[in-house]
């Protein structure tokens, strides 16, 4: 497996998935290991164009997983129905219409294809955005970008955050800036971990761990001979919870 | 004169299927009320019932009420979904969707596989198979059956006939290829035409369609079909149809396929000076807004489309009587103004009595085709759903 943050929380779920799949299957997983492996599973960009051409020179089966290339099958959520679903909960649910996106990664596929939905739902229901903010997939500079954002004096009434890890900072956050959450701010986010469901955040629930699973059993068929091309999705779940809607 | 003999094991996967059929449907719970409900004899139900638990469609859960005779309690019976899965395929011009379900239609998983313009009829088979195996890998439980939904007019055995955009190249490669498609995975394949399924798919995955007789309206990319699911699915029927004349003596595909539409959007946009028709990004949405806001040009592409469209359906409403007719494909984004602009030019086609039998619907639902190949092939296989 190539990634560029093997302790990441992200990674580590899809460690667990490749691992348990490749126990049963009697593979062995090698970490950030370039040379002499059956086949690679590649985390989002974490691989080179080098290491491309030459997987691809040598025959070397690859999966990627939230990632897509022309050359390589990948594994991926369905980031669009993810947002359009998270969109449509904040409007028709809890009735706000004034939603701050909070960036990923912008050279990642998941934080371009999550951001084109948000862009898709806006324009479905005929809004702006209150707001974008760069998150870069990272707790920290989320909920700074937040409280700036804040602190400048913009309106909003909702976020949505590319992933749940940027979602649960987000709420402590608003938490400390003494913002109500859900009823001043409702947040809501991408993605399903104990991280979202210890501060209530409503996700849409993507279960990583049996994204790692969908990538080692693709890698696994291609390491044994069956030609695989195109992308898996997998749908993911809208979780209320008490970021975006008060339980009585 | 001919006659056809039934063989035992016909009558057999006869008797599997029916018993199947009645577990999955409530009509029966055990197996004294499937020898009842059936018809079949008691020894005949217990050594289906017994094969069926053995391949895992079937499993004893329990024990239930006895008689009112006081008879043995029975064993309850449950239908297992999981017990097989199948994959359901849709080849479009510019893309593979397919999809992994089981037995109830539940979907497992989805793969896309994006192909290169002008990718030969060739390539695109072999992009299925490279597709279906990106689904294989997924599969929990022993692949059943295939169903492939393919555009244009598909032939019983899968043979496209006709289709919109690789008519040159039909009638070679075909039959090899779906014969190979046999051989590598050595389970049945069901073909079908692409309109023909998405209609069964609206019939049996929307629950809000509540009908026996539905007709599908399929305005795709470059291609516009009409199928249909009649007497609750067990019929279908469909075909491509862009080829056939609409207004002007316009073959349809002209009139609705999406480049088309663009270009027809650039005219009317230029003509009545609308910014919101030149846009380069246009889509359905934003022709949706462009029309709200009173942009004129808007309005007449809108109505232009809504005639288009109210002709297919009054056709279908003549010939098929159906109890709904759902407008399926990006277009559907011109929401229910487009559905009740279309109701009302139908009605000035044909008899009004007859429209207001049938409900109109629209839907944008992106895996259509695919759910639908997949729903036909359990059908087809082990007469559910």
């Amino acid at each position: 497996m190539i990634t560029n943050d093997p302790d990441g929380v992200f990674q580590q779920a899809v460690i667990r998935g490749i691992d348990d799949i490749g126990w049963k299957n009697k593979y062995d997983l090698a970490i950030n290991q370039t040379e002499g492996a059956d086949g690679y599973i590649v985390i989002a960009n974490a691989a080179n164009e080098a290491f491309f051409e030459a997987a691809k020179a040598a025959e070397k089966p690859v999966t990627l997983v939230s990632d897509v290339r022309p050359d390589f099958p990948s594994v991926v959520f369905d980031n669009r129905q993810g947002i359009l679903d998270l969109v449509r909960h904040l409007l028709d649910d809890c009735g706000r219409s004034e939603i701050v996106f909070v960036r990923g990664i912008g050279a990642q596929y998941d934080a371009r294809e999550r951001e084109a939905a948000f862009h898709e739902a806006l324009l479905r229901n005929r809004l702006q955005a209150a707001g974008m903010i760069d998150g870069e997939f990272d707790a920290e500079t989320a909920a700074r970008g937040l409280e700036a954002f804040i602190e400048a004096g913009h309106r909003f009434n909702a976020v949505i955050a590319s992933d749940y890890v940027m979602g649960s900072a987000l709420i402590e956050r608003l938490q400390r800036m003494d913002r109500d959450v859900p009823d001043e701010i409702a947040v809501t986010a991408f993605g399903e971990g104990h991280e979202a469901m210890d501060v209530g955040l409503t996700t849409v629930s993507a279960n990583v761990v049996e994204l790692g699973k969908r990538a080692m059993r693709q890698v696994i068929y291609q390491v044994e001979g069956v030609p695989i091309a195109g992308v898996t999705m997998l749908r993911v779940r809208l979780m209320v919870r008490t970021s975006s809607q008060r339980t009585f | 004169m001919n006659k056809t003999k039934t063989t035992r094991s016909e009558v057999r996967e006869y008797n599997r299927r029916l018993i199947l059929t009645h577990i999955y449907r409530n009509k029966a719970t055990n197996r004294a009320e499937l020898a009842r409900t059936t018809g079949l004899s008691k020894p005949t139900v217990s050594n289906v019932v017994d094969a069926l638990i053995r391949d895992n469609y079937l499993l004893e859960v329990g024990i239930g009420e006895s008689t009112w005779n006081g008879g043995k309690r029975p064993l309850i019976l449950k239908f297992m979904a999981d017990a097989r899965e199948v994959i359901g395929v849709s080849l479009d011009q510019g893309k593979i969707t397919a999809v992994l379900t089981n037995l109830d239609g539940d979907l497992i998983a989805t793969h896309r596989h994006d192909l290169p313009a002008n990718t030969s009829l060739y390539f695109r088979y072999q992009a299925i198979i490279e597709a279906i195996n990106g689904l294989t890998a997924q599969t929990r439980a022993p692949l059943l059956c295939i169903g492939l939904s393919l555009p244009g007019m598909v032939s019983a055995n899968g043979t496209i006939l006709f289709a919109a955009d690789f008519e040159s190249e039909i009638g070679t490669n075909q039959v090899t290829l779906f014969q190979q498609l046999r051989d590598y995975y050595e389970v049945p394949i069901y073909f079908a035409n692409t309109s023909e399924v998405t209609a069964l798919a609206r019939m049996m995955f929307d629950p809000l369609v509540m009908a026996e007789r539905l007709v599908a309206l399929v305005i795709g990319e470059n291609s516009v079909g009409i199928g249909a699911a009649l007497q609750g699915g067990e019929q279908t029927l469909g075909s491509e149809i862009g080829f056939f004349m609409g207004d002007g003596g316009v073959p349809f595909e002209k009139l609705l396929g999406w480049s088309h539409v663009r270009a027809r959007a650039h005219l009317l946009g230029k003509q009545h000076a609308s910014a919101a028709l030149l846009r380069e990004d246009l889509s359905y949405i934003h022709l949706f807004w462009a029309r709200r806001d009173g942009d004129h040009a808007a309005h007449v592409l809108y109505e232009e489309l809504a005639g288009h469209v109210a002709r297919m359906a009054a056709w279908a409403v003549a010939l098929l009587r159906p109890q709904h007719i759902s407008i399926t494909g990006t277009i559907s984004d011109l929401g229910y103004d487009f559905r009740d602009d279309v109701i009302g030019k139908v009605r000035a086609l044909i008899p009004a009595e007859l429209v207001d039998e049938t409900q109109f619907s629209l839907s944008g639902t992106r895996d259509l085709a695919a759910l639908g190949a997949a729903a036909r092939a359990i059908q087809m296989e082990v007469g559910l759903l």
